[in-house]
């Protein structure tokens, strides 16, 4: 049997769609063989074949047929509302590429279940060969999906096949939700700065001895001196009440507490007006001289 | 005078009778009509027509595998569709002497 010409089907199809509404058994016996006579005439005439208007055919076709007045006559809302079914079907219609390729992820995914005995949705990024077995499968699916590939005789088993995918499009969704809030929690874990261990974050670490009392540290490093955590200064608590002063007012207060000599350093902040302390440590060098050392806002970082 | 509006009320008597001596499926039938002189039959009204003919119970339908193309389906006259073919010409062989006689008497009448 020659191959369909494409342009015949399209055109036969927007003659159904020009037919629309009227019932769908009307529309199949007025356009039923249709392709069969528009190939026959495309054989007859060879270069001079034309389709012409899809719209004046399906006029024409349905005048002659006596068919002339729609067998649902709509008006106002039920009107808006079948043309709005008919757009949203049209929608989805377009949005088959998706489900052929939707369904060769779910088919691996099925495979992976019999195989493996677990269900994974989304595939290891670093796994080429799983990558690889889904690209075939979406190859495979795009030649039937498009009818390039036909096997009638087989009909049975794909549309079997597109059943149980239809089945398995729920728990797809929820594995695979599962497993994208994981690796995005994974993903804001190591953006969170954090210590990471066992798989959770943590904001304070302690050292414990022996006997569960609170060893001194400040630092954590690896092997290679790397620091894995710092614990964040805490301002101490008499100078608590001079963040967010200028440096001239905390400068003096600094006075009154005993404290002449100061040290400032400027950092850029977020948040925090410019020229205003945002942190005071202190601290005594060898001489015994108590020293502290104000953070000033220099402006807002980018 | 417009031949495709003469055609269109004519065009039930024109696929009965091309089809009172062989069944034919719808391009044939199409080709057939083209071939007897109407050049400007749109293939569209032919399938409407065989379409409706059918449904009103005047023709009937088979089909026939083919092994080089798609599958054709074959329309044949029914006695009913002979029945009315039959009334169709009769009116038609009215109309169209009494049409004759008119356009020739003024033919005459315009000497």
């Amino acid at each position: 049997m020659s191959k369909p010409d494409p342009k015949i089907i399209q055109f036969v199809q927007d003659v159904r769609d020009a037919l629309s509404d009227l019932l769908p058994s009307t529309v199949d016996q007025l356009t039923e063989g249709l392709d069969a006579e528009l190939a026959e005439r495309s054989a007859d005439e060879g270069a001079k074949f034309s389709l012409g208007s899809p719209a004046a055919f399906a006029r024409e076709l349905r005048e002659s047929a006596g068919v002339a007045s729609n067998h649902l006559p709509l008006t106002g809302i039920a009107r808006w509302l079948h043309t709005l079914l008919k757009k949203s079907l049209q929608f989805l219609k377009s949005l088959t590429p998706v489900w052929w390729l939707l369904r060769a992820l779910i088919a691996w995914d099925a495979i992976h279940l019999l195989v493996r005995g677990y269900f994974h949705a989304v595939p290891d990024s670093e796994s080429t060969l799983q990558w690889w077995i889904i690209a075939i499968f979406a190859f495979v699916s795009v030649q039937f999906g498009r009818g390039v590939w036909r096997l009638p005789s087989l009909r049975w088993l794909l549309a079997s096949a597109n059943i149980l995918v239809v089945i398995l499009v729920l728990p797809f969704a929820v594995v695979a939700n599962v497993e994208l809030n994981d690796t995005r929690n994974r993903l804001a874990m190591l953006e969170s700065g954090g210590l990471i261990a066992k798989g959770y974050v943590h904001y304070e670490v302690r050292a414990l001895d022996a006997n569960g009392a609170i060893l001194p540290m400040k630092t954590l490093t690896d092997s290679d001196g790397y620091e894995i955590f710092t614990e964040p200064e805490v301002t101490p608590a008499e100078f608590v009440p001079i963040i967010g002063l200028t440096k001239e007012q905390a400068t003096a207060k600094l006075l009154e507490l005993g404290y002449p000599r100061i040290q400032s350093k400027f950092v850029l902040a977020v948040g925090v007006v410019k020229g205003n302390v945002i942190d005071a440590q202190h601290s005594s060098d060898a001489a015994g001289h108590d020293t502290v050392a104000l953070t000033i806002s220099a402006g807002p970082t980018k | 005078m417009d031949s495709t509006q003469l055609l269109k009320g004519t065009l039930d008597a024109a696929v009965l009778a091309v089809l009172e001596n062989e069944d034919g499926y719808g391009y044939d039938i199409v080709r057939r009509l083209r071939d007897a002189g109407f050049n400007e039959i749109g293939e569209a009204s032919v399938y409407g027509t065989l379409r409706r003919m059918f449904v009103s119970g005047a023709l009937s339908t088979y089909v026939v595998a083919s092994v080089d193309g798609p599958h054709r389906k074959y329309y044949s006259l029914k006695p009913e569709g002979r029945a009315m073919l039959s009334a169709q010409r009769k009116t038609w062989q009215k109309f169209a002497s009494a049409m004759n006689q008119l356009l020739g008497t003024t033919k005459k009448a315009s000497k």
